[in-house]
């Protein structure tokens, strides 16, 4: 039914737009930090791109996400069902949320790394701990998403 | 493990104690007890902060002036000409801000008088003196009235912009007065003039940049200086550590030594004739952490470094993480070509740069040879290679292969959760030990409780045949767990106290294992969005090439080639981040790792 194919192809507009936006916001913010910080300590731009990278996990999620249900479990066909359909809207929506927000929030606790490494505190190894934090729950949604798929598929 | 210490104190007479003092640095095995203060705030050891400053300072400007394209001869090291150039790159460098300054004036100058042009300055005065006078206007094009050419014999020189550059020749100023528009200055250098001025001073800063390249060959001269400074500071340190005794006469200096190494120390001690004394740490001693472990644990204890050191008379966990971590690296990664591709690119670099690589940079290449190996098998329980699926090819050693360690997707999350549970229970083992070590046996009784109820539920919950759930064994185990468990949770305080404590515990307990089991996942789905990251630029660079044959290959390789770029980077950081995380907070919580130590960094010369 085509209306069950919309409402799949929105959860799944929603997935990668959403975690995609979180990603771009939070390397963002994390990049702004390290070009403050390089004005201070140059040396240290390994660090600086290391952490900067970190936030940009989520947006591939989401779009791990879709290729999850493209691929894998093969629901988006115009034969969709009701379930299947609202399925693939709720993993979609839970995944495009947690990884919106997720990636913001990651993108400060890098953010806040860089700027203390930019003024000499070595801290490198403690934030890379602390800003994988918060990217656990963007895992647990795209594990969620993964469950979802394999429940209806 | 950590290495066992020992405590050394000396006693020096006071005319003795620098010469003592450089004698330790000479042996350069001791760690001094230094108090916290990075540096004592006397004099002399504020110029020597100084002066390192100073030639870090020059050594960063030298760097930047190094010609990086041809590669400069460097000079041998001379620690004398490396003080000097503190004063000569500082002489350079105001010369440089002077010729700036001066270069910007000429340019503002020459600025103004470009829509003139060319001429010489000295014809103003002329005209002036034979009763003439020009003046410099500039007004906004639609605001010039063609009017004044009749009126103030205004001439225009330059349209531009939509400015309107023209001189009006008068006799008298009154004119210019009814014009109503401000006069515009005009230097008194003609341009020609200028632009050599601006020449020449560029002509300078070049000369000046080409002699700081010059110097910069002897930036080898610039470290010594500046190991030699970082030692005098840490010998002032090491010396404002000594405490005076009777009346000034003694210092008294207390450092720590490896105990495999005491009988050097001693020899060498002795032929100095120093008095010392030897003894155990006392447990309040805050002894600096060295790690004795063997080869392969070794390679862990940058990555244990990362977190904390362990206190000294903790169980060192590196050796218990390490393999757990190799593994879950492996399962992150998760690919057999990317595990292959870190493995070469590694063992290349390890063989092609042997000679100049320091042996932390070794150690770290060996690591990463490992790693890649382990995502290599890891990779072969899912199949994936570059993001194809490698079981999908009727090769019959893949399908055999296939038979035997292929997992799909349900299969790989629950062996993440089961890794989980496994290295949370060895965690706890570690946890019993180390309270048993640290506290006495006592204090390991409720974890061993926790540790016997968990592994009795596990037991019965898959095997019910053996034991079946809450049957008369089983309870029997529990009962017997939670005794320990409710009891001897902290032991010293009353039976009440422990029984409310324990509960407080039990709450805990439930809810973190259960958030630590489920944190596991992250193995699962790395892998996995990875995989499917890889086999999507696969896909695009078979979709999104151009249907031409010199071209489409030549796409289709790119794509493939900065897409699994990005990818291996990604995924790559991710597989050496998490499997962290989950050691650092899942593994080293469980085991009650507390950590704080110091590191072992002897007194010694800086080579």
């Amino acid at each position: 039914m085509d209306t069950n194919l919309l409402l799949a192809y929105l959860g799944i507009g929603l997935m990668i737009a959403l975690s995609g936006i979180g990603s771009a916001y939070g390397v963002t913010i994390s990049g702004n930090a390290a070009i403050g910080a390089l004005k201070k300590n140059e040396s240290a731009f390994g660090n600086f791109l290391v952490l900067t990278a970190l936030p940009g996990t989520q947006g591939l999620y989401g779009f791990a996400g879709y290729f999850m249900f493209q691929n894998i479990f093969g629901v988006l066909t115009p034969q969709i069902t009701a379930i299947q359909a609202a399925a693939v809207f709720g993993g979609g929506l839970a995944m495009g949320l947690v990884g919106l927000l997720s990636a913001i929030r990651q993108g400060q606790v890098c953010a806040n790394g860089i700027a203390a490494i930019g003024q000499g505190h070595n801290v490198f190894g403690n934030t890379l701990i602390l800003a994988v934090f918060p990217e656990l729950y963007a895992i647990v949604a795209l594990a969620g998403v993964f469950l979802i798929g394999s429940a209806v598929a | 493990m950590v290495a066992k210490m020992k405590k050394f104190t000396f006693l020096v007479f006071y005319k003795d104690y620098e010469v003592f003092l450089s004698d330790l640095r000479d042996l350069g095995l001791i760690h001094v007890a230094t108090n916290d203060k990075v540096v004592s705030d006397d004099e002399a050891s504020l110029s020597l902060v100084a002066k390192l400053k100073q030639l870090q300072e020059t050594k960063k400007v030298l760097n930047k002036a190094r010609d990086k394209k041809n590669d400069q001869t460097l000079h041998p090291a001379d620690i004398e000409r490396g003080f000097q150039l503190i004063d000569e790159v500082d002489g350079i460098q105001q010369k440089k801000a002077l010729l700036q300054q001066q270069l910007q004036v000429a340019t503002k100058e020459r600025d103004a008088i470009a829509p003139w042009g060319d001429f010489d300055p000295q014809i103003l005065k002329k005209i002036s003196d034979s009763g003439y006078k020009i003046h410099f206007f500039v007004v906004p094009s639609s605001q010039y009235n063609p009017e004044w050419e009749s009126k103030f014999d205004a001439i225009v020189i330059k349209q531009e912009a939509s400015k309107t550059y023209f001189v009006a020749v008068t006799k008298s100023d009154t004119l210019i007065d009814e014009l109503g528009i401000e006069e515009v200055k005009i230097p008194e250098v003609s341009l020609s003039k200028l632009n050599g001025l601006t020449d020449s001073l560029k002509d300078e800063m070049r000369q000046l940049e080409l002699q700081m390249t010059q110097l910069s060959a002897d930036i080898p001269s610039l470290d010594v200086a500046i190991k030699q400074v970082e030692s005098e500071i840490t010998f002032a340190r090491v010396k404002s550590s000594g405490n005076k005794l009777a009346d000034d006469k003694l210092m008294l200096l207390q450092g720590w030594a490896p105990e495999d190494n005491m009988n050097e120390i001693s020899q060498y001690l002795e032929s100095k004739n120093a008095y010392f004394e030897i003894s155990d740490p006392a447990p309040e001693d805050d002894v600096p952490i060295k790690f004795k472990n063997n080869k392969f644990t070794k390679l862990f204890e940058p990555i244990a470094e990362m977190y904390m050191l362990p206190k000294y008379n903790e169980i060192d966990l590196t050796p218990y993480f390490a393999p757990f971590y190799m593994i879950f690296f492996g399962l992150s990664l998760g690919d057999v070509g990317y595990g292959l591709f870190l493995f070469l690119v590694s063992t290349v670099a390890a063989i092609f740069m042997r000679k100049t690589l320091s042996a932390n940079l070794r150690g770290m290449l060996t690591l990463v040879q490992i790693l890649g190996a382990s995502a290599f098998f890891c990779g072969l329980l899912t199949g994936g290679f570059f993001g194809f699926q490698i079981y999908d090819m009727q090769l019959p050693v893949f399908q055999k292969l296939k038979s035997i360690v292929f997992l799909d997707n349900n299969q790989m999350f629950i062996l993440s959760l089961v890794l989980g549970v496994v290295q949370i229970l060895f965690g706890m083992i570690l946890k019993v030990f180390n309270r048993i070590r640290q506290f006495g046996f006592v204090y390991g009784l409720s974890t061993i409780g926790w540790f016997v109820l968990l592994v009795s539920m596990i037991i019965s919950a898959l095997l019910p045949k053996i034991m079946p759930m809450f049957g008369t064994l089983h309870l029997t185990i529990i009962g017997i767990s939670a005794i320990f468990i409710l009891f001897f949770n902290s032991p010293g305080k009353n039976l009440f106290m422990n029984f409310g404590l324990a509960l407080w515990d039990t709450y805990n307990m439930v809810t973190g294992l259960l958030g630590d089991v489920l944190s596991y996942v992250r193995l699962f789905a790395l892998g996995l969005s990875g995989s499917i990251l890889a086999s999507v630029f696969n896909s695009l660079a078979a979709g999104m090439s151009p249907d031409n044959v010199i071209l489409g290959p030549i796409v289709a390789a790119l794509i493939f080639i900065v897409g699994h770029a990005i990818t291996i980077f990604m995924n790559t950081l991710g597989a050496f981040v998490h499997p962290m995380r989950l050691t650092f907070v899942e593994f080293y919580k469980n085991a009650e790792f507390s950590g704080g130590g110091k590191k072992y960094s002897p007194f010694r010369k800086l080579s």
